[in-house]
C-alpha cells in the first residue's frame, strides 16, 4: 500500500510531540534498602507501627520542604516531638476534623497550591477499591505540583501505586519493608 | 490581628476627627474638587464619592458640593492632572456631570476655593464677592440677601477688590462687622492654624438589589450573578477605605413573607481578592443550597460587611527579582488556600499551624497559630534537649489504664509489660488558675507487646491527684 507511515517512524514522530516526561525527584524513602525514590506523583500507603516517626523521619530529612497533615480526626501528631527533632513547625500545614466524604475536595486544593511537597493523610480520606478514575486524579495532581502523597494506613488496602511497611527494631530504628510498587516511572 | 467591627471603627475614628493643623505646620496643600453644580446634589451619592476619594489621601474635608484633600503627604505619587481625570472617573460613577467639574490648589483651604472659583488668588485682582468664599470656603455659594447688603456696603465705600479692605485699618472694620471680620482675617491670614472637620465615611459597607419573582431565582449560580455586581461595589469602597474584609452576611429575602434567610462568611484573612470572594461565595452557597434548598425564589439580596480588617498594600511592595515575584505568588497561593479550607472545614480553626509555648502540661505545650506567609524556614523551635523525647503521637484525650500485674488494661485489650523507664515527674502551677490550676503527674516509657507480637512502646503517666493511670501518648 502506498502512503504507509512505517511504525518505528510513527512512534520516534509520537515520542517527540508528546516526550514521557520524568516525574520531579524528591528524594528517597528512608531506611529503604536499596534506596528507593520518592518521586512527585506517587501515592504511598505506609502500614506498620512505625509509620508515624517515619513520616516525621521523612520530614527531618527534607529540612526545606513544606508538608500537609490531613486527619479524620483530631490531628495526633506531637508538635513537640516534631520540634525536638528539628522540624521547623512553620512547614507543616495541619488540617483536622476533614470529613471522610470531603478528602477530596480537601486534599485536590491542597495539591493544586502547589505549595507543599509531601501530603501525608489519614486511611480512610482517599477512596479505595473501585475508584480509580479518581485515584488517577489525585495521582495526576500530585505529579502536576510536584507533590507525593503519603497514606498512613492501620491495614493495609491494595489500591495505591506503593505500599510499604514501617517496623521499628529494637534500638528504635527504622526497618522499611516494601511491600508492593514499582519504581515509580 | 485585631478584629473591629465596621461601626466602631467608625465611631473612633469621628472621635479623632479634628486634626490639629500646627502639628503639620504651614507645610499643607489643598486641592479642592467642586462639582460645579448649582444646587446642593444628592447627599449620599456625594457622601460615596467623598469617600472615594480616600484612595488620594486620607485627609478630606467635605463641604457643599465640594471636597478638600491635603495632599502635602501624597503629592508626589499625584500630580493635578492624572488626579483631576481619575477624579472625572469617579465622579462619573456617582452619577456627577464630570465636565463641569472644578479644580483649585492653595496653601489653606480658603485660597484653595478662591482658586478654584475665581481662578486667582491675588488680592488685588479678587473682585469683593470673594470675600464670603474667604468666610466660609466650605458652604458658601451665593450670597443671601444679608451678605448682598454688605456687598454693596463695601461697593458704595468704593471697595472693589479684596486689597482695597486693607486701605481702612483692620480695627475700623471689625468695630463695623465683629465677628465675621474677624473670621475673614483669620482665614486669609491664618488659614493653615485652623482645625477643619476631616470627614469620616459613615455610609454603611451595604449593598442591596432587588429584582422580579419571575426571573425564578432559587439556586445558587443565580444568586451569584446577581451578588456580583454588589461585590464589585463593595470592594471598590473598602479599596478606598483601605480595608480588607473578614466577614460578611447576606440576607436573602424569599418571594413569600418568610424570615429572610442569612448567611454569614467569615475568613481567616482579611480578602481584597474579588475573584477569590466570588469563588468562596459560590462555594458557600451552593453548599447551604444543598443542606438547605431553598422553598421559594429569591426577590431581593443583601449584602453587609460586618467585620473589616487592614489591607496590606502589595501595589506598593516592588518585586526586584524573580525570588521576590516568587514569594509573592507564595504567598498569594497561601492566603487563597488557608480561605477556602477555612470554608471546607467545620471550623476555621481545624486548619493551623502549631508552634510550641513555656507550660510544662504536654497538651498545652503547643498552640494554634496561622502565619500569613508559607516562608518555611520562619522559625526553629529550639526545645531539643529541655525535655526528654516526646511520643510521635499525642491522643487528644488520655485514655484511662489499668494495671493487672504485669499487663496493662485497656479497652481493646490486655497488653503485657516489657519495660518501663524511669519516671520523669511534672508539676507545677498550684498559684496559677489561669495556666489551669496544679497538676502533679510521674510519666513513664512503658514497652508493652500487642496481640500480634509486636512492640510498643507508650507515654504513661500517673495522675498523682487522682491516683489514676493514663495512656497519653505511643512513641
Amino acid at each position: 500500500m502506498k502512503n504507509r507511515v512505517p511504525l518505528e517512524a510513527l512512534k520516534s514522530l509520537l515520542q517527540e510531540q508528546a516526550p514521557v516526561r520524568a516525574r520531579r525527584d524528591l528524594g528517597v524513602l528512608p531506611g529503604s534498602e536499596p534506596p528507593h525514590p520518592l518521586r512527585a506523583g506517587q501515592i504511598i500507603e505506609v502500614l506498620g507501627e512505625g509509620r508515624w516517626g517515619w513520616c516525621m523521619r521523612l520530614l527531618r530529612e527534607r529540612e526545606s520542604s513544606r508538608a500537609a497533615w490531613l486527619s479524620l480526626d483530631q490531628a495526633l501528631l506531637f508538635p513537640m516531638a516534631l520540634a525536638q527533632e528539628g522540624i521547623a513547625l512553620s512547614r507543616i500545614l495541619f488540617l483536622e476534623r476533614v470529613p471522610a466524604l470531603q478528602g477530596l475536595d480537601v486534599l485536590l486544593p491542597v495539591l493544586r497550591s502547589r505549595l507543599f511537597e509531601v501530603v501525608m493523610m489519614d486511611q480512610g480520606l482517599l477512596p479505595r477499591m473501585r475508584q480509580d478514575a479518581q485515584i488517577r486524579k489525585v495521582q495526576l495532581t500530585a505529579e502536576e505540583a510536584g507533590a507525593a502523597v503519603l497514606v498512613l494506613s492501620q491495614f493495609p488496602t491494595n489500591s495505591y501505586g506503593v505500599q510499604v511497611r514501617v517496623e521499628t527494631g529494637p534500638g528504635r530504628e527504622f526497618r522499611l519493608e516494601k511491600v508492593k510498587g514499582g519504581t515509580g516511572e | 490581628m485585631i478584629v473591629e467591627s465596621h461601626e466602631n471603627r467608625v465611631e473612633r475614628k469621628a472621635s479623632v476627627a479634628r486634626v490639629d493643623a500646627d502639628a503639620q505646620g504651614s507645610r499643607q496643600e489643598w486641592w479642592c474638587v467642586d462639582l460645579g453644580q448649582a444646587t446642593p446634589v444628592n447627599r449620599d451619592h456625594f457622601d460615596l464619592f467623598t469617600e472615594s476619594l480616600f484612595r488620594f489621601t486620607p485627609d478630606l474635608v467635605q463641604g457643599r458640593n465640594r471636597v478638600f484633600l491635603e495632599m502635602s503627604r501624597t503629592r508626589n505619587l499625584f500630580n493635578l492632572h492624572t488626579l483631576a481625570s481619575r477624579i472625572g472617573v469617579l465622579a462619573g460613577r456617582y452619577g456627577f456631570d464630570s465636565s463641569v467639574i472644578r479644580f483649585g490648589v492653595g496653601k489653606t483651604i480658603p485660597a484653595a476655593w478662591v482658586q478654584t472659583r475665581w481662578r486667582n488668588r491675588e488680592l488685588s485682582v479678587l473682585p469683593m464677592d470673594a470675600y464670603f468664599d474667604f468666610i466660609d470656603p466650605l458652604n458658601f455659594f451665593e450670597p443671601d440677601r444679608a451678605r448682598r447688603e454688605r456687598l454693596s456696603v463695601f461697593r458704595t465705600l468704593g471697595m472693589k477688590t479684596i486689597q482695597s479692605l486693607f486701605d481702612v485699618p483692620k480695627e475700623a472694620w471689625l468695630v463695623r462687622f465683629g465677628e465675621e471680620f474677624d473670621a475673614f482675617l483669620e482665614h486669609l491670614e491664618h488659614g493653615e492654624k485652623i482645625c477643619w472637620n476631616r470627614f469620616v465615611s459613615k455610609t454603611p459597607l451595604v449593598e442591596k438589589t432587588r429584582w422580579n419573582a419571575e426571573e425564578y431565582v432559587i439556586d445558587a449560580e443565580g444568586l451569584i450573578f446577581r451578588i456580583k455586581p454588589l461585590l464589585d461595589r463593595l470592594c471598590e469602597r473598602l479599596y478606598s477605605l483601605h480595608v480588607s474584609i473578614r466577614k460578611i452576611e447576606l440576607t436573602l429575602k424569599l418571594d413569600r413573607p418568610v424570615p429572610d434567610r442569612k448567611i454569614t462568611l467569615g475568613f481567616t484573612f482579611p480578602q481584597t481578592s474579588r475573584v477569590l470572594l466570588l469563588k468562596l461565595l459560590r462555594e458557600k452557597l451552593s453548599r447551604e443550597m444543598e443542606r438547605n434548598p431553598l422553598s421559594d425564589p429569591v426577590v431581593e439580596v443583601e449584602m453587609a460587611v460586618l467585620e473589616t480588617g487592614k489591607r496590606e498594600v502589595t501595589s506598593t511592595r516592588f518585586s526586584f527579582s524573580e525570588k521576590d515575584e516568587q514569594a509573592e505568588l507564595e504567598e498569594e497561593r497561601w492566603l487563597e488556600l488557608i480561605s477556602f479550607l477555612g470554608l471546607k472545614l467545620k471550623n476555621r480553626e481545624d486548619v493551623f499551624q502549631a508552634e510550641t509555648t513555656e507550660h510544662l502540661l504536654p497538651e498545652k505545650s503547643w498552640k494554634r497559630v496561622l502565619l500569613s506567609t508559607p516562608d518555611p524556614a520562619l522559625r526553629l523551635d529550639r526545645v531539643s534537649g529541655l525535655f526528654p523525647k516526646r511520643p510521635v503521637r499525642l491522643l487528644s484525650e488520655a485514655k484511662t489504664l489499668r494495671r493487672m500485674g504485669g499487663y496493662l488494661k485497656l479497652e481493646e485489650g490486655l497488653f503485657k509489660i516489657c519495660a518501663i523507664s524511669e519516671p520523669e515527674h511534672l508539676s507545677g502551677y498550684e498559684w496559677d488558675v489561669d495556666a489551669g490550676g496544679a497538676f502533679d503527674r510521674t510519666y513513664y516509657r512503658v514497652k508493652v507487646e500487642d496481640r500480634d507480637g509486636g512492640c510498643q512502646e507508650w507515654w504513661v503517666y500517673k495522675d498523682e491527684h487522682l491516683g489514676k493511670l493514663k495512656l497519653h501518648g505511643v512513641y
